[in-house]
């Protein structure tokens, strides 16, 4: 009988207990399922979004497959503009560069390339813009600002960085330093394809000798 | 209220419920008690493993891409297995750091996205619209679960994903084109004058430079490592006869194999050849047929004793009542060595054996009618591999043809040694008058190089000296019509400066020396009507940079990423 008398005081003391802490512990529940619901639906969203921005990429890509350049410039602005924030902007940026490029519009390529050089995320799509704009600007001849972009850490890219720089001394006129920025291209292509090999090779024979000391050469030929 | 819990837990339902959980415990793991290669980790990215399994199936598509591009009949064994191995797990690699990338940088393939691109896909089409019974059929073909393939399509989507952003979008200025084609299509004026060294060998050679050139040089007049080994050798025809059969043994394989007796004449008749006519091919196929299986056992019993008695062939030889036979000394191109080793020379194989078979190897050729094992490559490799040469086990069987093994094991061993002077004198002599040839020829070629810098035509030389001289000829860079080496040179030499001619010499590989004058280096300006070749270049070159762009991307990721790689799991 015990037993039944400590249990219903202790069912009293719950009771009370809950008259006093009953909104509180309503008030935590409902703020905790608020806080569970308010997560898994900002989850569901990014998931969304992401999934929309890759159907948009997709057809970017597409687009760009297709040459077709108003798409291009269309689904780009929409993946831009609409999910700024999305991992897919930088890779966009990349593909409207290229379209813009091939429609003789440098400037809106450099727009887009410099998108992607702001892109913090990725240091590699980084490295990969500064490239790509370094080879834009050498072209344009503005060889100062394209020595700049290629004094900036190349890492991996040190090779084709190198023949850049390599390309830009050809063009001013300086075999002696095109030459050596060539000989260290060279010197880290073996992660390079043959053909790229090939060709950096083939830039290098062409500038030997190109200083008065090789001329005539008199010392002991090769052998093979 | 304890109580009530307790009194409903003795119901059927709470039975049921212990038996459930009980099931998944007593299971755990039986898949691997029930054998399935175990799913071993061949390499963890960030923490996450890439299993056996998966390589399995990489290595596996790998050798259907590559029978694919070389044709069925492509042989996968002529390519390093270890190469395509570590080929497959580096892609492998690559594409889980490629994915987690671009999962950590929020991209993502929907269901959506997903089915469309396997509807989309013509293999899984029948007349222009998605068929689910060829693509369930196809699933099955290839042994995928639908789960299983959908997740990999998506995975590879996605690296699809970043890969076409970085390889299909390279730029090309004009001006890189300009440059690449201004080399491409560059080409040389040049001539030629060839100095023989032909002209200049028969020279005297004193004793006292032969001895020096000798003791100078006794890395490259040395004896090649040599291995003699002994062996068992086990064939078809070494094997006793079987026992005839008893008439009823081949009566019973007559029976069996009436259908196969119909004579020709008879064919027509369909009457079957008698047990008599039939008895002598029936005697030899039974002979045959237990005969090889002899062999099989046989066989496999040398293996097992000389596997289980690495150290000796005598117990397999006592066994199985094979002959320990011997070759003499041969080196690694199989070539057979007569000259017994000199004394001085220690043979380092054990010196028991050594000792006990004296130089009996000598005469140990093959067999007549058989060929020496020496020349066979396996029997090479082995003899000179680590564990044989080395350590001193037995090889592995070798097989040498279709029921034929060879085990061996090393006899003796000499290493490469220095050859005395007079045995290679003759060499010596003429290694000698060859310098001394090109010494000259270089000499007189410099010689002749400075003379046309002083204003001497090549013609007027050519004339003095006797010499072959080739003018005017035009040559690309990637002209076969000159030899490689000259073509490069030539490459290689500074322009001449205006109205003149820049001299180089070089000896080519024949060993002559090639005066080459270098006239004049021809560039053609680009014209309108190179739009064509423009293109392509632009395009190859696109191509080339895009490629190697992703290339390097995927390093980056790589420096930035924890990698371990089980290259034992493979």
């Amino acid at each position: 009988m015990n037993t039944y008398e400590s249990e219903q005081e202790q069912l009293e003391a719950l009771q009370k207990w809950w008259k006093e802490n009953g909104r509180a512990v309503i008030f935590g529940v409902l703020l905790g399922a608020i806080a569970i619901i308010g997560w898994s639906s900002w989850q569901a969203y990014t998931i969304q979004q992401a999934e929309k921005a890759s159907r948009h990429y997709g057809q970017l890509l597409d687009s760009a497959k297709g040459n077709l350049y108003e798409k291009v410039t269309q689904k780009g602005n929409t993946l831009v503009e609409g999910f700024s924030n999305s991992g897919y902007t930088a890779l966009a940026s990349l593909v409207i560069a290229k379209a813009a490029f091939q429609q003789n519009d440098i400037d809106k390529a450099k727009t887009y390339l410099q998108l992607a050089m702001d892109q913090e995320t990725s240091g590699a799509v980084q490295q990969l813009a500064r490239l790509r704009m370094a080879r834009l600007l050498m072209d344009e001849g503005r060889w100062e600002d394209a020595i700049t972009l290629l004094d900036e850490n190349a890492g991996e890219f040190s090779s084709l960085y190198e023949e850049i720089r390599g390309d830009i001394f050809l063009a001013q006129g300086e075999p002696a330093k095109a030459r050596s920025a060539y000989d260290q291209s060279l010197a880290s292509a073996v992660l390079l394809g043959g053909q790229s090999q090939v060709r950096i090779r083939t830039k290098l024979d062409d500038l030997m000798g190109d200083d008065s000391k090789r001329k005539n050469t008199r010392n002991m030929p090769e052998t093979e | 209220m304890l109580q009530d819990i307790r009194d409903r837990a003795q119901g059927w339902i709470a039975w049921v419920i212990v038996i459930l959980i009980c099931i998944p415990f007593a299971m755990w793991g039986v898949y691997e008690y029930l054998g399935g290669s175990p799913n071993v980790p061949v390499a963890n990215v960030n923490g996450v493993e890439l299993t056996s399994g998966q390589f399995r199936q990489a290595y596996r598509r790998q050798q259907t891409h590559l029978k694919n591009l070389f044709g069925a009949n492509f042989d996968l064994s002529l390519l390093n297995e270890r190469d395509l191995k570590r080929g497959t797990l580096n892609d492998l690699i690559n594409g889980e750091i490629l994915l987690q990338t671009g999962l950590d940088n929020g991209l993502r393939i929907g269901d959506r996205q997903l089915a469309e691109a396997i509807q989309s896909r013509s293999i899984f089409q029948e007349e222009g619209v998605f068929s689910d019974a060829i693509y369930q059929r196809w699933l099955r073909m290839f042994g995928y679960s639908a789960s299983g393939f959908e997740q990999e399509y998506r995975r590879s989507l996605l690296i699809e994903q970043i890969e076409s952003a970085i390889t299909d979008t390279a730029l090309v200025g004009a001006k890189d084109v300009e440059n690449i084609l201004r080399l491409q299509r560059q080409k040389r004026r040049i001539s030629l004058m060839t100095i023989p060294r032909a002209r200049y060998m028969g020279n005297q050679i004193t004793e006292e430079a032969i001895v020096n050139y000798h003791e100078h040089n006794q890395a490259e007049f040395v004896t090649p490592e040599r291995v003699s080994v002994s062996y068992l050798e086990l064939s078809l025809d070494d094997l006793p006869n079987v026992p005839e059969p008893t008439e009823e043994e081949l009566r019973r394989l007559y029976d069996h194999q009436n259908v196969g007796y119909v004579e020709e004449d008879d064919a027509k008749s369909g009457t079957a050849r008698s047990f008599e006519a039939a008895r002598g091919e029936l005697l030899e196929a039974f002979q045959r047929s237990e005969k090889a299986q002899l062999f099989f056992d046989t066989a496999e019993q040398l293996a097992n004793l000389t596997f289980e008695n690495p150290d000796t062939l005598v117990i397999a030889s006592d066994a199985l009542e094979l002959t320990i036979e011997e070759t003499g000394f041969f080196d690694r191109t199989g070539s057979m060595v007569d000259d017994v080793p000199l004394a001085g020379e220690s043979a380092d194989g054990p010196a028991d054996e050594f000792a006990d078979k004296g130089d009996k190897q000598s005469s140990q050729d093959a067999a007549p009618g058989k060929a020496a094992i020496t020349n066979d490559k396996k029997v090479i490799a082995l003899a000179f591999s680590d564990d044989v040469l080395t350590v001193g086990n037995n090889s592995d069987p070798i097989e040498l043809g279709e029921y034929h093994v060879v085990v061996l094991r090393r006899k003796a061993h000499l290493p490469a040694s220095p050859q005395p002077l007079e045995a290679v004198r003759d060499e010596v002599t003429a290694r000698l008058d060859i310098k001394q040839a090109q010494e000259r020829i270089v000499q007189l070629g410099n010689e002749l190089i400075e003379k046309l810098h002083g204003g001497e035509t090549p013609a007027s030389i050519a004339k003095t000296h006797e010499l072959t001289l080739r003018e005017k000829i035009e040559i690309g860079r990637d002209d076969t019509s000159e030899a490689r080496e000259i073509v490069d040179k030539v490459f290689r030499m500074p322009g001449p400066e205006s109205g003149g001619i820049a001299y180089d010499g070089m000896v080519t590989g024949a060993g002559d020396f090639t005066v080459i004058g270098l006239e004049e280096v021809i560039e053609k300006a680009l014209t309108d009507a190179d739009t064509a070749i423009e293109t392509a270049t632009r395009n190859t070159l696109a191509r080339t940079y895009g490629n190697d762009e992703y290339q390097a991307y995927i390093r980056t990721l790589r420096v930035g990423a924890t990698i371990d790689i089980h290259e034992d799991n493979l």
